[in-house]
């Protein structure tokens, strides 16, 4: 029997439903788009099992599950999908290149509640674009015409300087209103373009290069891990056992 | 006219007593947080006690975080025209810092749903929050 996973076993409603709204459909909608990748389970990171939190779990403030995926390119691609609180449904994917290769991390973030939507949305480049700019145009510029076309959704950014600073030039971040489904749409877009991306990839030839942006995507990860302060919503929604399981799967 | 404590305590006291907001605050405990509030008096504290919010007069000395705001920023997360989490963007930290105020205030998040539920439900509630806010000049 393959071990690719066809199916991630739920959808938008089929785990839980908020309290006063029905939630976009966020993982029907883009797990179809990444399934072609040929992804496999991944089951632990740096030692820890990573199986308790692909479980679904129900807590007094969080319900939900995660989902992890590899490939012969993907060092890691999360899956979150929580109600928070009875009120708040939160879905992101965020996926990251194995050592042998430089594509920027998928960054992808729906935060919907009965009043608002937010978003993150970007494809965060692992080198630096202005010391390397063949990098930009290399796996960053063929995003522009969907960005042009969607930039209407941008709001004002991250108050995180940190988070800022690791932003690619394409970032779509903030409250489209009630465009709610035209920012899913924008998702739909960039989750396209990343797998397109991923495909087409090869591994980095330059060896000093490779350190470099190995060097550079793992300071990117343990800022995140450090300092995204979904990280801190996870612990203590989840506990500090499932949290850090969690924190580290996406990070 | 209310005052923020009378507010804070009014909500309390029904998100205390509503079974849902009760079941997702049941392993909360501990969370100690004061509002020093830049325009309203007395200072309130509120604090996580074995799942039920208590709401009093001052600043806690055990209290891990202290934030000073204006009272309508309280009042504004309260009938949701400001999002809960901006609220910091508003606030200066007067005791603990940034990630012991994502740990602790997070506390509150069903005492701060669960007064943005009521302002929309809860006639008197929602009168009380509307005149201390006309009062502050929202």
């Amino acid at each position: 029997m393959s071990d690719i996973i066809t199916d991630i076993g739920f959808d938008s409603k089929s785990l839980w439903q908020p309290k006063g709204f029905e939630p976009n459909p966020f993982p029907e909608s883009t797990w179809p788009l990444l399934k072609n990748l040929n992804l496999k389970r991944l089951t632990s990171i740096e030692s820890e099992d990573l199986t308790p939190i692909q479980e679904n779990f129900k807590l007094p403030m969080a319900e939900g599950t995660f989902r992890h995926f590899y490939n012969e390119k993907i060092e890691k691609l999360a899956l979150m999908w929580v109600l928070i609180s009875k009120s708040i449904a939160g879905g992101s994917w965020m996926g990251w290149p194995n050592d042998n290769y430089d594509f920027p991390a998928l960054v992808i973030a729906w935060e919907e509640s009965k009043k608002r939507l937010h978003i993150i949305i970007d494809v965060m480049p692992i080198a630096d674009c202005v010391e390397y700019e063949w990098y930009r145009e290399k796996y960053l510029d063929g995003i522009e015409p969907i960005y042009n076309e969607y930039k209407d959704l941008i709001g004002p950014n991250s108050t995180y300087r940190w988070f800022r600073a690791m932003q690619g030039p394409y970032h779509i971040f903030d409250h489209p209103g009630e465009q709610r489904e035209r920012a899913l749409k924008c998702e739909v877009e960039y989750i396209k373009y990343w797998v397109a991306v991923v495909q087409k990839a090869e591994p980095i030839k330059d060896e000093q290069y490779k350190q470099y942006a190995n060097r550079r995507k793992r300071i990117l990860m343990t800022q995140l891990r450090q300092r995204d302060p979904l990280g801190s919503v996870l612990m203590r929604t989840l506990g500090q056992d499932l949290g850090k399981k969690s924190v580290l799967g996406y990070t | 006219m209310p005052s923020m404590i009378d507010i804070m305590k009014q909500g309390a006291e029904l998100v205390n007593n509503d079974e849902e907001f009760k079941a997702q605050m049941v392993e909360l405990d501990g969370d100690i947080i004061f509002w020093r509030f830049e325009d309203d008096q007395p200072a309130v504290t509120s604090r996580l006690d074995k799942g039920v919010i208590v709401v009093e007069e001052g600043e806690h000395p055990g209290s891990q975080v202290g934030m000073k705001l204006k009272a309508k920023v309280l009042l504004d997360v309260i009938d949701n025209s400001l999002e809960a989490k901006m609220m910091y963007t508003y606030t200066e930290l007067v005791k603990g810092d940034m990630e012991l105020a994502r740990h602790h205030v997070f506390a509150l998040v069903p005492y701060i749903f669960g007064m943005q539920d009521y302002y929309d439900s809860h006639e008197e509630f929602q009168k009380m929050v509307i005149a201390r806010k006309k009062e502050c000049g929202g």
